[in-house]
């Protein structure tokens, strides 16, 4: 029980503070600089050690990572108002519930396979949920509140607009993203990711791969692949990132629901947006991409398809190498979904609920009834 | 464990629904009930019932209720157009009702032996309150009928029903 616990914390620090909030930082700096080099602009790359912003060469800049804490620094240290009109209170509490929610998802996600330390062993997931998935909707539904009372609280009608379009926009989109993964959940047989994850690739009763025409693992990805289009669409939606981002949309609502935020405040809102596109790739990768695990290997080792050979490696280092692949597959997934932000024009609102209820929803119906004849059949 | 949970979020469901009658602001009352399905999934959860726990958060919380706000802020009332209801005492009149039906239930309940048996006797599967054992009892196997297959199609037949209504109204012409 006492070891139980220990773990339970240990992972729970190690996703929350080592990797999804570090990464969600990162990425605030990344979506910058990126945004530039796709616009041909140099972007940001003041922020330095040495004090000395004009001698390029006598700079230190980490890569630019030092914009990090100086946007953080910018914002805990801006003058925090709060608004006059309006509801108080419920202004205050709103970028809280848009940030918190998301956090609870990491919960059930497996960032690993199962490792030993000291004679220890634990599988890499903070709780193995049967109902897994559905927390995720569940949570993900919740941070609409976060936006809804952000843009009612303001007693703004930039903000009220903002809110009621995300509100609207959200509602629409958990639908389809509910829809789009019933395909996998039929394939694989249950709600739970950590099963998902050995579904996707695991060995036969008699100790051969399981893999599809004798070389592809079987990754949501190859069985799934319009499902995973669907997901990607739905999802970018349901983050309001552009080409979905009307609930801000700068050049008609000024800032949307959190024009009336500043400091920390607004700081929460941007960073939510970030922790959300972290947890987007997180998903993704543990339903489409396999989850922790390399290609072709498996508990023991490598066993290659075509029977060419094989190579056992220790166990518990199989475990940190799958945590890695993990980590970098998560890594490359939020950067095709920032590359998808700079490179598509926004829609306009109209466009977006029609895309999703007259488009990506038959769609969606439409893959879970030709997945379930599929399966039937075979 | 069960038990200090129980009271645990039985507190705060009381408190919050109560909170929900009280608020005059209606965005208030709205959370306050949010909060309290919080309180209720929880109680759920502590029943070992995960699935229903997971649901009642997704469906009512995150979904139904997101609708009401989403009313409510279409609406824009504004102070002046708050309840101006005032505490009357012959508001304690169905309180003081409900308060001892509730007894009565509660002492019944707990005197009856059959009740007491079947608490004793109660085995539960192991895998109580999952997925799986939720949609056995729905769809059953592939040989089999589950326990609710029946209610479960005509309560589908009766929400398309409600939504052809709801289609309909909205669309005079078809």
């Amino acid at each position: 029980m006492v070891e139980l616990i220990i773990w339970t914390i240990i992972k729970i620090l190690f996703i929350l503070f080592f990797v999804t909030l570090p990464l969600a930082g990162v990425l605030t700096v990344v979506d910058r600089r990126e945004s530039s080099m796709i616009q041909d602009r140099i972007g940001p790359n003041r922020a330095n050690l040495s004090g000395d912003v004009w001698d390029l060469s006598k700079r230190w800049r980490f890569l630019g990572l030092l914009h990090l804490l100086a946007d953080g620094i910018k914002m805990i240290f801006k003058e925090d108002y709060s608004i006059k009109s309006g509801n108080r209170w419920i202004h205050t509490f709103a970028p809280i519930l848009a940030f918190f929610p998301g956090l609870v998802i990491l919960s059930i996600i497996p960032f690993g396979g199962n490792v030993t330390v000291f004679g220890s062993s634990t599988n890499l997931q903070i709780a193995s949920f049967d109902s897994g998935m559905l927390l995720a909707f569940a949570f993900s539904s919740i941070a609409v509140y976060g936006i809804t009372l952000a843009g009612w609280s303001s007693n703004n009608k930039f903000s009220l607009l903002g809110g009621v379009r995300a509100t609207s926009q959200m509602l629409s989109y958990e639908v389809v993203l509910g829809l789009t993964l019933m395909g996998i959940f039929m394939i694989y047989g249950t709600l739970e990711l950590n099963t998902i994850v050995q579904g996707q690739q695991s060995l036969k009763v008699d100790g051969t791969p399981d893999l599809l025409f004798g070389f592809l693992p079987k990754w949501g990805i190859f069985l799934q692949p319009f499902a995973m289009l669907l997901y990607v669409a739905a999802a970018t939606a349901e983050t309001k990132r552009a080409p979905f981002d009307v609930p801000e949309a700068e050049s008609e609502l000024v800032s949307g629901f959190f024009t009336e935020y500043g400091s920390m405040k607004m700081g929460m809102f941007l960073f939510a947006e970030y922790a959300e596109v972290v947890i987007f790739s997180m998903i993704f990768t543990t339903l489409f991409l396999g989850g922790y695990h390399v290609p072709y290997l498996y508990d023991s080792g490598f066993i290659l398809p075509f029977g060419w050979g094989s190579l056992s490696i220790n166990p518990t280092l199989v475990g940190f190498i799958q945590m890695l692949t993990f980590l970098l597959k998560v890594i490359i997934v939020a950067w095709g979904h920032l590359v998808i932000r700079w490179t598509l024009p926004r829609f306009r609102y109209d466009q977006v609920l029609r895309l999703g209820w007259k488009m990506l929803l038959p769609l969606a119906l439409a893959n879970i009834i030709i997945t379930a004849i599929v399966l039937s059949f075979i | 464990m069960g038990v200090y949970i129980f009271y645990l979020f039985g507190t705060g469901l009381i408190a919050t629904s109560i909170v929900a009658i009280l608020m005059k602001n209606p965005v208030h009352s709205v959370l306050s009930v949010v909060s309290s399905f919080f309180f209720l999934a929880g109680i759920y959860a502590g029943l070992s019932m995960q699935f229903l726990a997971v649901i009642q958060i997704l469906v009512y919380a995150g979904a139904i209720m997101v609708l009401f706000i989403f009313i409510i802020m279409l609406f824009d009332l504004q102070k002046s157009e708050y309840s101006k209801d005032r505490f009357l005492w012959r508001d304690l009149v169905p309180l003081a009702l409900i308060l001892i039906t509730a007894a009565g239930f509660i002492s019944a309940i707990s005197r009856s032996e059959s009740i007491k048996n079947y608490v004793a006797n109660a085995k539960l599967p192991s895998n109580f309150g999952s997925v799986s054992a939720v949609s056995f009892e729905f769809f059953g196997t592939s040989n089999s009928v589950g326990r609710f297959s029946f209610l479960f199609e005509v309560i589908s037949i009766l929400l398309l029903s409600a939504i052809v209504g709801a289609v309909v109204l909205a669309k005079r012409k078809l």
